[in-house]
């Protein structure tokens, strides 16, 4: 088979950019505990003259913390530059994956449920997730960051191309 | 749809089952206590309570456990201090599957299993402790015809064996499963935790000790010791499957395949055909030598995980050979199958170093410890790893024709004939290290707790090639034409 063999579709649609805010947020959050946590028990065992594991532990702190700040700021616009959603007649396509690539295809006919969520980080940020349930938990692919207008809409209509067949 | 109306309840003598299942719990507490300095009349008491609040409660659960099949819907009632009702609608009965554990046996009774989907839900699965052999023919029969639609079609009730095992085949079967290397390991565990659980350990090392005395120190008494071994395990893997698939027999009628098999207790499956998703024939390199392979069904919907029957899957033929197992292979999945096509060389480098990287990476260190035997086995591991990477890359292979064909493995190498309408959804990946090389994996996920299966490292080009032939409105062309020539 040559280059010109049939391709997948490349699905059109991205998340909300405001995703990538939300995300380094996390990470930030994430990468600023890693720091705390372990720094602080370090510097009480450094007190009270525990040098080695002290040493030891703040070295932790500080890689946790350099490790999620440079995944704050490298993770997040990459991670969402390679989501893709598209909704086509016959089914949804979802790519995601920033190393880790995935192309996630269902058909309608085989939807049993669509789930919209918003976590209390997405509600203030004004997003919502969409979560395609199908039969089988692997093949539910989810698609976050989305505006929460945009996923209601989407859970709608996906929701009503689903149809009622029982979906096995 | 009404009429194929049956009810009943379980039989009387669930009520002793419930009861035995209370000693059962009590019994070994109590026991327990008898030995610790708990005054013995306290226990008594105790043991008397339990049997005054145990039996009227197990006569009360079999008078109040209920069942009907009305209106294509089967309906359960049952529980004393909780009341349960539960409603399941005919088409989402999956199969039904029969017991008969020696208890049961012995009085004719059986247990019957109502599979129904529920994605996720354990609850799917709906038990009725024990009924009557008629009985339970009669809800068999109610609850799966309504779910064929063929309905007037008389319905056989047992058909004839088509593929039967004999005790010599299924005593191969246990000695070539692999079962074995973990019998005596398993075996070793169990003691180990039943001497603790005694109190025993000191006497078991001292046993242990006492045999390692006597244990032969030349190197011919210790290969014909680690021979014996071999040989111990094999044999207690051979009796292990002839115990438990005894006069195993695969029944097909238009509608159904049901497998009967068991020594001690007997065991009926009985799966709907529409449920089946695709039949497999699994082998190893000793059954490949041999010339035998057995063959498995994936079934969505069906949590039977009696031994044997991995959850999701029914077991069509312990063993067989070439001849046998094309006959099951053609009761499920008739037609030629599409070829396989070998994947892209690329992908054996990746199998290799799977295959020994980890023992390769752990070696320098046990010789930096002076332990260099440990690392030299270490090597030997690598060196073992290496033919079956080999093999792992060489068995892989794909089709797609009027069934999707996956092929993978070396130890145990599963070839899987799929109904290609059976997947609920299909995934397309790439590591950045199978990127490098131009490869992909695309797995098809089966759904209702059958599982998924992969088509490991196919060239990119391929994966696309695969998920377009299977749903092909994924097509890029098919959705955006290209520019119009000229």
């Amino acid at each position: 088979m040559t280059a010109t063999g049939p391709r997948l579709i490349e699905p059109s649609q991205p998340l909300d950019p405001r995703a990538i805010g939300l995300w380094a947020g996390q990470f930030r959050l994430a990468a600023a505990l890693g720091l705390v946590i372990p720094g602080t028990v370090a510097v009480i065992l450094l007190m009270s003259g525990a040098r080695t594991p002290g040493l030891v532990l703040a070295g932790i702190a500080v890689v946790l913390g350099a490790v999620g700040a440079v995944l704050s700021v490298v993770w997040p616009p990459r991670f969402h530059a390679r989501y893709r959603w598209e909704v086509l007649p016959e089914g949804v396509v979802v790519a995601s994956g920033w190393l880790w690539q995935q192309l996630q295809v269902v058909p309608h006919s085989r939807i049993q449920a669509v789930d919209s969520s918003s976590g209390p980080w997405e509600r203030r940020a004004g997003l919502a997730s969409v979560h395609l349930r199908t039969a089988s938990s692997e093949g539910s692919p989810k698609i976050p960051g989305l505006d929460a207008q945009v996923a209601r809409d989407l859970a709608a209509i996906i929701a009503e191309r689903a149809g009622t067949d029982d979906a096995t | 749809m009404s009429g194929v109306a049956i009810e009943g309840r379980l039989h009387p003598l669930a009520a002793v089952l419930y009861g035995a299942r209370v000693v059962r719990n009590a019994g070994p507490l109590l026991l327990a206590g008898w030995v610790t300095d708990i005054p013995h009349l306290a226990l008594l008491g105790l043991a008397a309570a339990v049997l005054v609040i145990g039996i009227p409660l197990s006569v009360l659960a079999w008078w109040r456990f209920r069942y009907r099949v009305e209106d294509g819907r089967l309906f359960v009632d049952a529980g004393v201090l909780v009341r349960r009702n539960r409603v399941v609608p005919l088409e989402r009965v999956r199969g039904v599957s029969l017991d008969e554990p020696l208890a049961h046996r012995v009085f004719g009774l059986v247990r019957a299993r109502v599979e129904a989907a529920a994605a996720g839900d354990p609850g799917g699965e709906l038990s009725l402790a024990a009924i009557s052999r008629p009985q339970a023919d009669a809800l068999r029969d109610a609850v799966l015809r309504v779910a064929a639609p063929a309905a007037d079609a008389p319905v056989v009730a047992d058909p004839p064996p088509f593929a039967v095992m004999t005790p010599g085949r299924l005593a191969l079967a246990g000695a070539t499963s692999g079962r074995f290397v973990f019998v005596p390991a398993a075996a070793a565990a169990g003691m180990l935790s039943f001497a603790d659980d005694l109190g025993l350990e000191g006497l078991l090392r001292r046993s242990a000790g006492a045999v390692a005395d006597r244990a032969p120190h030349s190197a011919g008494g210790i290969v014909v010791g680690v021979l014996a071994a071999a040989v111990a395990a094999v044999g207690l893997a051979a009796l292990g499957s002839v115990i438990a698939d005894w006069a195993f027999e695969l029944r097909a009628d238009p509608q159904r395949l049901a497998t009967v098999r068991g020594l001690l207790s007997r065991r009926r499956t009985t799966v709907d055909r529409r449920r089946l998703q695709g039949v497999e024939v699994c082998d190893s390199p000793v059954r490949r030598a041999l010339g035998v392979a057995s063959v498995m069904a994936p079934v969505g919907g069906f949590s039977v995980s009696s031994d044997g029957d991995a959850a999701g899957r029914v077991r069509l033929l312990p063993l067989g050979d070439a001849e046998e197992v094309a006959r099951v292979v053609a009761e499920v999945a008739p037609g030629e199958p599409p070829g396989l096509e070998p994947h892209p060389r690329a992908g054996l480098a990746r199998r290799i170093t799977r295959a020994v990287a980890l023992p390769l990476l752990v070696a320098p260190f046990p010789f930096l410890a002076g332990q260099p035997w440990v690392g030299w086995a270490a090597i030997a591991v690598a060196l073992v790893m290496l033919p079956i990477a080999l093999d792992r890359h060489r068995s892989l292979g794909h089709g797609v024709g009027h069934r999707l064909i996956v092929r993978s493995g070396s130890l145990t190498r599963r070839r899987s004939l799929l109904d290609p309408a059976a997947p609920v959804a299909y995934t397309l990946s790439s590591s950045p290290f199978q990127r490098r090389r131009g490869l992909a994996s695309v797995t098809v996920h089966l759904g209702l707790g059958a599982g998924s299966r992969t088509v490991l490292d196919l060239g990119d080009d391929q994966a696309h090639a695969l998920i377009t032939a299977l749903q092909p409105w994924t097509r890029e062309a098919a959705v955006r034409p290209a520019a119009p020539p000229g």
